[in-house]
């Protein structure tokens, strides 16, 4: 399988970073595949699961603590991906093959610094197509 | 469902980076239509996409970002009646993010979205009626600005201030930067205004207790604490202050233009409350306006809408130990300042006497990440003022400690060139310490303040008789409260965010709420004036039509599925749900669809709108299957 | 009718016997070819009857050895119908849980396609009785929308937590839902029919029957919840004092878990 990363991202702030970033005309990884949602909050752990059984890595992003459009989705999304990472570790899941950062839609570059950085700490890149 | 696909090239950012006819080649083959026009969002693109559009059928949209256009062609294919609109950001997801992944991800997006659109169900649009009165919570400038202007149009406004007396921070400032006016001029008039206004109800000395109903159906519940002054007798003639025993006075009208213009007893410290026989103020009213007996009263309303502006404050400035604050004598804040000079008080410094050299200090607690990690935009000006009237009224040498100096407006620089000229010095560096110990034993009785001077690359000390503090801003106290009263949403710092930061700056997330004045982020007089006005604005063309429409229903409840925990009503951030006979109830106006029930929900009785989790779950299915 | 049993991976506890005064009836008149527990046949007679030669096979337990692998392909060759009785056939049942360590069991379905699906560790009697009339009268019974909470006799109002609890750690004359005590009851993710046999005997749902018709991830789903109902301040710590993950939420269904499936998971020590 080709490698893969899937990136949720929270409408309001990943998703505009990202468009904030494209605007540079970046080279992303070939395998990044961006998935917008409405909010982490509305992100189930049952989706975080499937993307985790097809892709090889999974990056959550979502609003800095405190500024979530919807007052508490982030936070609760947050503790959520926190409980499955410990799910996961019981199971004896690689937990680095799911990353969970907060950023603001003004932080298009560090967006792009820390797909490539996943990308690098999965070592993906020697194997990618 | 028929879906019709539509590429926009956006003369070629999109075509040029994406191999659209490839793309048209493999999603064709499964038997969708597409059609591709170089300008989609042009008048004449629009024109072509509706043409294309029959009812009933699915729309996916591959193009810019949906924050750009979205609105509009899903405007367009709702009027043509489609079933289903999806739009896909071809460009900033595809295109621009690398020749090499283009088509890859160009696909997934567009198949993923395909797959989706199959369990698209759209939400439901719904009229609500308005009920037209207005409530303001904050009865600063901001306020006060917005409560006139919608009450000038008509509306019944309720102007709710917590503390005794309107006019928030701006009665408390002398002079207005940058052109030095008097402050109290410009602002009394529309202080005064408020009392003419008919339909403008004032409630001083009010915090709101309870807000229940939706947007353009408020009930709103006010708690009105004792002023032990009868406000309508009184006229404010002030012979009540001069008896008070008590020091500081336990009756007060403190602002230089009372509204409304009556005094207020403060409880704790009058004797009267304290058990003794006190009554002097009582004895000397002509007007016979003391009321002791007077206790909280609870005001019930109804309301379309509210503008909250509950403003800021500047940052407590002990919080920071090295500046002495409430520890050392002459270490003042800007806001001790502007009081003393209102008052016409004498301004005394470290050893008592008038001060000969001051120091301000500018962004205190500023850009520090262990106080505000920002900068609050106007203080600089605020200290720069400030500093003039030092310098003019009291001859005082005076240096200014700033960071980076931020002066708004034109005739800023023309005032820091005034001040200049005055002999003012400003030292570019962070001050580290104020303390008391001497720094010749010929500066005994003064100040040392050892500062850093980035110009100079150099420390260096001071010898100083005043330090005027000009600390940054936070949200007023209370602001948190209000947040989740009213299920608003504060940013990091805990202002309250609007809807857009820029091009809805005074609408919040919430229908028939807005933002006024610096209650979402520092602002000086004028621009709260603006916001305060802008939000009256937006107010109006809500309260003044009888209805609206509302995209509403985004949860499905299934009752066979639900085990009725009954999570789902208290993990909903806008109290949008509740339970009626054992049935879930959705609060359509408050609910604003951000699915976090659905996701909580253990038993999967919940499914939001348009997509639910099966719709996410499918995409990613084709998304790894396909590609 | 001729019958067969057979119990793979399994601790016998679902076997049809404990079902003949639910269907004496049926048992009195089914002729018995193979029942690993009843008569000591050996696989070589079964192995002889003719494909399709038997009318119902009740097959229980896990698949773990090549021996049941083959079993159970014997079983969808040699009967008509196949019947998957209990939760480790269904979904690897409690030795499932042994896929935190790499390896563990499978259920039948991972093999063949059985006909009807008896859930419950073990089924209740009334279960047993509605899914064997069922399947006799031509319509085998699938498994509920409905959850166990429908059934439930517990009190249920909104709630927060602060903590996450097992069961002897709450107060046994409380009345309200085990959820809203921090306890992971499995009744909201799990299909009713045992008539809350667990609750009304005033212990916490463990989720032997499986989940809702439709319903998919319930762990994942379960621990959604019980996390969104924390209190933000608290939640550090009770995800920290939390034990037994994988035994809270994935107790009968690990071994259908997509990460086990895709053998993406394991830990091997």
């Amino acid at each position: 399988m080709k490698p893969r990363i899937i990136g949720f991202l929270c409408e309001w702030c990943a998703a505009r970073a990202l468009e904030n970033l494209a605007f540079c005309h970046p080279e992303l990884p070939v395998g990044f595949q961006p998935f917008r949602i409405n909010c982490t909050g509305s992100l189930e752990l049952e989706v975080v699961i499937k993307a985790l059984t097809e892709a090889d890595g999974v990056l959550v992003a979502g609003c800095p603590p405190g500024e979530c459009h919807f007052r508490e989705g982030n936070l609760r999304a947050g503790l959520r991906l926190k409980a499955l990472k410990r799910v996961l570790s019981a199971l004896g899941e690689d937990l680095r093959r799911l990353r969970i950062i907060w950023l603001s839609s003004g932080e298009g570059e560090r967006l792009g610094e820390e797909i490539h950085k996943f990308y690098r700490e999965l070592s993906l890149e020697d194997r990618g197509s | 469902m028929k879906v019709k696909i539509f590429f926009c090239e956006c003369g070629g950012n999109i075509s040029e980076n994406l191999d659209l006819k490839a793309l048209k080649k493999e999603l064709t083959s499964s038997g969708t239509e597409i059609f591709q026009h170089p300008f989609l969002c042009s008048p004449e693109g629009q024109a072509f996409f509706e043409a294309r559009i029959l009812p009933g059928e699915g729309v996916l949209v591959g193009a810019c970002s949906p924050h750009l256009h979205g609105p509009i062609f899903k405007e367009l294919s709702e009027k043509r009646r489609a079933q289903a609109f999806h739009l896909v950001a071809l460009r900033e997801e595809a295109a621009w993010l690398g020749k090499k992944g283009a088509y890859r991800r160009a696909m997934g997006l567009l198949k993923g979205a395909l797959r989706a659109l199959s369990y698209y169900r759209a939400p439901v649009l719904k009229k609500f009626p308005v009920t037209e009165g207005l409530l303001v919570i904050g009865g600063g400038i901001a306020g006060l600005s917005a409560a006139l202007k919608a009450a000038e149009k008509g509306l019944p406004v309720y102007l709710v201030e917590r503390e005794p007396f309107f006019g928030g921070k701006a009665v408390f400032l002398d002079r207005l930067y940058p052109r030095l006016e008097c402050a109290s001029c410009l602002v009394s008039p529309r202080l005064s205004a408020l009392i003419q206004q008919e339909n403008l109800h004032l409630f001083p000395l009010t915090h709101v207790f309870e807000v229940k109903g939706r947007p353009g159906a408020y009930e709103v519940t006010l708690e009105e604490r004792p002023r032990y002054v009868d406000s309508e007798r009184c006229h404010g003639c002030g012979e009540c202050l001069r008896v008070c025993p008590v020091n500081p006075p336990a009756i007060t009208m403190d602002p230089p233009h009372p509204v409304p213009r009556a005094p207020v007893i403060h409880a704790a410290r009058c004797l009267h409350f304290r058990g003794e026989s006190c009554s002097r103020c009582k004895e000397v009213c002509t007007r016979k306006a003391i009321r002791f007996e007077q206790t909280p009263r609870l005001h019930r309303l109804k309301v379309g809408g509210i503008i909250v502006a509950t403003g800021f404050r500047p940052y407590p400035a002990e919080k920071i130990p090295y500046y002495g604050y409430k520890r050392l004598p002459g270490v003042i804040t800007l806001w001790d300042l502007e009081r003393m000079f209102t008052r016409q008080e004498n301004i005394y410094g470290f050893n008592g006497e008038s001060p000969r050299r001051v120091a301000v200090i500018h962004c205190v607690g500023s850009r520090d990440r262990r106080h505000l990690p920002y900068c609050s935009e106007i203080c600089c000006s605020l200290a720069l003022k400030a500093g003039i009237l030092l310098r003019e009224r009291l001859s005082a040498e005076v240096y200014h400690f700033y960071l980076d100096l931020r002066l708004k407006t034109p005739e800023g620089e023309g005032l820091l060139r005034r001040a200049k000229e005055e002999g003012i010095q400003f030292i570019r560096g962070q001050v580290a310490e104020i303390s008391e110990v001497p720094l010749t034993p010929e500066d005994e009785g003064r100040l040392t303040l050892l500062a850093e001077d980035t110009l100079g690359s150099e420390q260096r000390v001071w010898a100083v008789d005043l330090v005027v503090l000009v600390p940054g801003f936070v949200p007023e106290t209370g602001s948190e409260e209000m947040a989740s009263l009213l299920r608003l949403c504060p940013d990091r710092f805990g202002f309250f965010s609007p809807r857009e930061e820029k091009t809805a700056p005074v609408e919040t997330l919430r229908k028939g709420i807005w933002i006024a004045g610096a209650a979402s982020g520092p602002k000086d007089l004028s621009e709260s004036v603006l916001s305060g006005e802008a939000a009256a604005l937006e107010a109006l063309l809500f309260l003044e039509t009888p209805s609206f429409w509302a995209e509403t229903d985004w949860i499905e409840w299934e009752d066979r599925r639900c085990g009725r925990c009954w999570l789902c009503v208290e993990v909903c951030p806008f109290k949008a749900l509740h339970i009626d006979l054992e049935r879930l109830k959705v609060e359509e106006t408050l609910c604003c669809g951000c699915g976090l029930c659905a996701s909580a929900c253990p038993s999967g009785a919940l499914r939001m709108k348009p997509f639910p989790r099966e719709a996410h779950l499918q995409s990613l299915e084709v998304l790894f299957g396909e590609t | 009718m001729k019958i067969a049993v057979h119990n793979l991976l399994s601790c016998g506890g679902c076997d049809p016997v404990f079902f003949l005064e639910e269907s004496p009836e049926f048992f009195r008149k089914a002729e018995v070819i193979f029942w690993n527990k009843v008569k000591d046949e050996t696989l070589k007679v079964f192995r002889k009857i003719p494909d399709q030669g038997i009318e119902i096979g009740f097959l229980c337990g896990a698949v773990k050895s090549p021996e049941h692998e083959e079993v159970v392909r014997l079983f969808r060759r040699k009967c008509r119908t196949v019947v998957a009785v209990g939760a480790c056939a269904l979904w690897g049942g409690i030795p499932g849980l042994l896929w935190i360590r790499k390896e563990g069991p499978r259920p039948l379905s991972s093999l063949v396609v059985p006909d009807l699906s008896i859930p419950g560790c073990p089924p209740e009697g009334s279960t047993w009785t509605v899914y064997l009339q069922g399947l006799l009268s031509g319509r085998p019974p699938g498994p509920s929308e409905e959850p166990v909470c429908q059934e439930c006799p517990r009190d249920r109002h909104p709630f927060r937590l602060s903590d996450f609890k097992r069961f002897p750690e709450t107060e046994p004359e409380s009345r309200g839902c085990y959820l809203s005590l921090g306890v992971f009851c499995a009744g909201a993710v799990t299909q009713k029919g045992c008539g809350a046999r667990c609750l009304r005997a005033g212990y916490p749902c463990l989720g032997c029957y499986g989940p809702p018709a439709g319903l998919t991830a319930r762990g994942e789903r379960l621990l959604s919840a019980m996390v969104s109902a924390l209190v933000p301040q608290k939640a550090t710590e009770a995800l920290k004092n939390w034990r037994d993950p994988a035994g809270s939420l994935y107790r009968f269904d690990l071994a259908t878990h997509p990460l086990v499936r895709k053998g993406k998971c394991g830990r091997s020590d």
